[in-house]
This record gives structure tokens, C-alpha cells and sequence, in this order.
């Protein structure tokens, strides 16, 4: 899963070196503008939708694979 | 640092801790006992690059959607944001304010339009480009900056434009900033690109 993030990290924003501590904002020095973009391609890649208000609960890479499987998100990548 | 005086704010803008340093004598100078409100500023504006310098809690508080502001209600107000490497701030002792920049790059921005932008806006990005996109998403992020509401279901409910010019929601004034042009920084590689946007509420009733 974490390399599936990464990736689409690294196609949005060109940033490598992900492990679940990076913090989107003080690490990756992400823009809003970025982490909507990072949220609409999550969005076209597992073909679901994230609601705006869960966005901002998403502080670090760790939080995304937490929300990823609580939402079974991460299972349509699986198989 | 460079600070730009407009008519009912400034805005510092700057890249390292020398320049956040400038930024805090410069307040310190023009907002009535602003220096302890602009050394906790300065964590804000620096917390990318100096992590030795820590926020005074009890100065600087953030609302529960995250808009930080001062505690003491004779302080400034103030907005920040960051972009390409560079952080700006803009404050006022008026009314509350809103700020956001944004460098302009390669990006798929088409699906970010669809997904959080108004339909009038939507189509004059998608007819206009990527250019127009990034001054509408600007626009947009200083509106939800100065009422605090931040980027939430409601984002694409208002709109900014109409008729293909830049429409202040009542309540607001938009002040479209060109940074390369108007600002005399040096940085050719970026400020050109840069986008930027101030957003001032007119009236207390500051709801979109």
C-alpha cells in the first residue's frame, strides 16, 4: 500500500523518499492545491470518493493507509 | 524579505529565517506592540526552515478548522501561505484577511477544477488554461481563508468569477496580487509564476 501512495505522490508532486512518518505539509512542503490534486488522483485510481471534510484529517502517510483500510480502499489495489 | 504596502494591509514575503527575522523589525515597527505577536508569527512563517523556534501557545491559537490567529483581540490579523519555496504573510489591523499563493506548474489541474470549482468557473478554466485556473484557485482559497471556513463541501458552492472577470462574493473584497510585476523581488525563475490573491471582509457578517 505504501508503495502505492508513494507512487502517486511521486507522479503528482515528483517527491520520493515516502515512509508512513511523512507529514504531507511540513515534510513535503504540500499546498492545498497539492493535496487536492494527490486526493483527485487517489479518487480516479481506486474510482471512489473522499469527502473534503475527511481530507483534513489526513495529516501524514500513515493516515492515509489507516483511512485506506478503514474504507477497503486498499483491497481494490489488491486483486 | 520584501514588505509591499497596499492600502490596508502588508505582506512580507521571503524564503529564509534572515528574511522572517526582517519581517518580525519591520512589524515590530509598524503594528502597536506587534514584536511579541510577530516572534510567534515567525514560527508560522519559519517553520520549514528554523525548528529551533517554537510558538507561544498562549499568543497564537488556531480555531477548529485551523485558521490561526492571535488571542489578544488588539492584534493584527493575518494570513500565511507557502509556495515554491517561498512563505508570505499578510497582516492588517482592519479586518479579518485572507492570503494564499500558489506557483504555477505542470499539473493535471483539469480533475481539481471539475472536482472543487463552481460550473461558472470550471468553464472559464477549462476554456482559459491552466493560468486562469491557478488565479481562480487562489481567489477562492483567500475567500475560505479570511471567513475561516477552509476548503470543505461548500468550495464549489460559491463562485469568484462571472462573465470571465473576477467577482468579490458580497461581503468581500478580492485583491488579485502579480507579484513579478508589482513587486520589484528578483527571483525571475519564480515570481512571474507565482499567483497570488488577498481576500479583506467588508462587513462583520463574513459568512459565504
Amino acid at each position: 500500500m505504501l508503495d502505492t501512495i508513494a507512487e502517486i505522490i511521486f507522479n503528482i508532486t515528483g517527491k520520493k523518499g515516502i515512509t508512513p512518518e511523512t507529514d504531507l505539509v511540513k515534510d513535503l512542503e504540500l499546498t492545498s492545491f497539492d493535496v487536492m490534486n494527490i486526493i483527485c488522483a487517489f479518487e480516479e485510481r481506486f474510482n471512489t470518493t473522499i469527502p473534503t471534510r475527511d481530507v483534513w484529517n489526513l495529516h501524514d502517510v500513515s493516515d492515509i493507509m489507516n483511512y485506506m483500510r478503514e474504507k477497503g480502499i486498499d483491497r481494490e489495489e489488491m486483486d | 524579505m520584501k514588505e509591499l504596502h497596499y492600502n490596508g494591509f502588508t505582506l512580507y514575503i521571503g524564503s529564509t529565517p534572515s528574511d522572517a527575522d526582517a519581517c518580525i523589525r519591520d512589524c515590530s515597527m509598524r503594528y502597536q506592540n506587534a514584536s511579541r505577536y510577530t516572534n510567534a508569527l515567525r514560527y508560522t512563517n519559519a517553520t520549514r526552515f528554523d525548528n529551533a523556534c517554537k510558538p507561544d501557545a498562549l499568543i497564537i491559537q488556531r480555531t477548529q478548522r485551523g485558521k490561526p490567529y492571535f488571542t489578544d483581540e488588539a492584534a493584527p490579523k493575518f494570513s500565511v501561505s507557502h509556495s515554491g519555496g517561498l512563505w508570505g504573510v499578510v497582516m492588517t489591523d482592519r479586518a479579518d484577511i485572507g492570503f494564499d499563493m500558489e506557483l504555477e506548474r505542470e499539473r493535471n489541474w483539469r480533475p481539481v477544477a471539475r472536482r472543487f470549482f463552481h460550473p461558472e468557473e470550471v468553464e472559464l478554466a477549462l476554456s482559459h488554461g491552466r493560468k486562469t485556473f491557478f488565479d481562480i484557485w487562489c481567489a477562492k482559497e483567500s475567500v475560505v481563508k479570511c471567513t475561516g471556513q477552509g476548503i470543505d463541501e461548500d468550495f464549489s458552492a460559491f463562485s469568484v468569477v462571472r462573465g470571465g472577470a473576477t467577482l468579490s462574493p458580497p461581503g468581500f473584497m478580492l485583491i488579485p496580487l502579480k507579484l513579478g510585476d508589482e513587486a520589484g523581488l528578483t527571483d525571475a525563475n519564480i515570481l512571474p509564476h507565482m499567483h497570488a490573491c488577498v481576500c479583506i471582509a467588508l462587513s462583520e457578517e463574513n459568512h459565504i
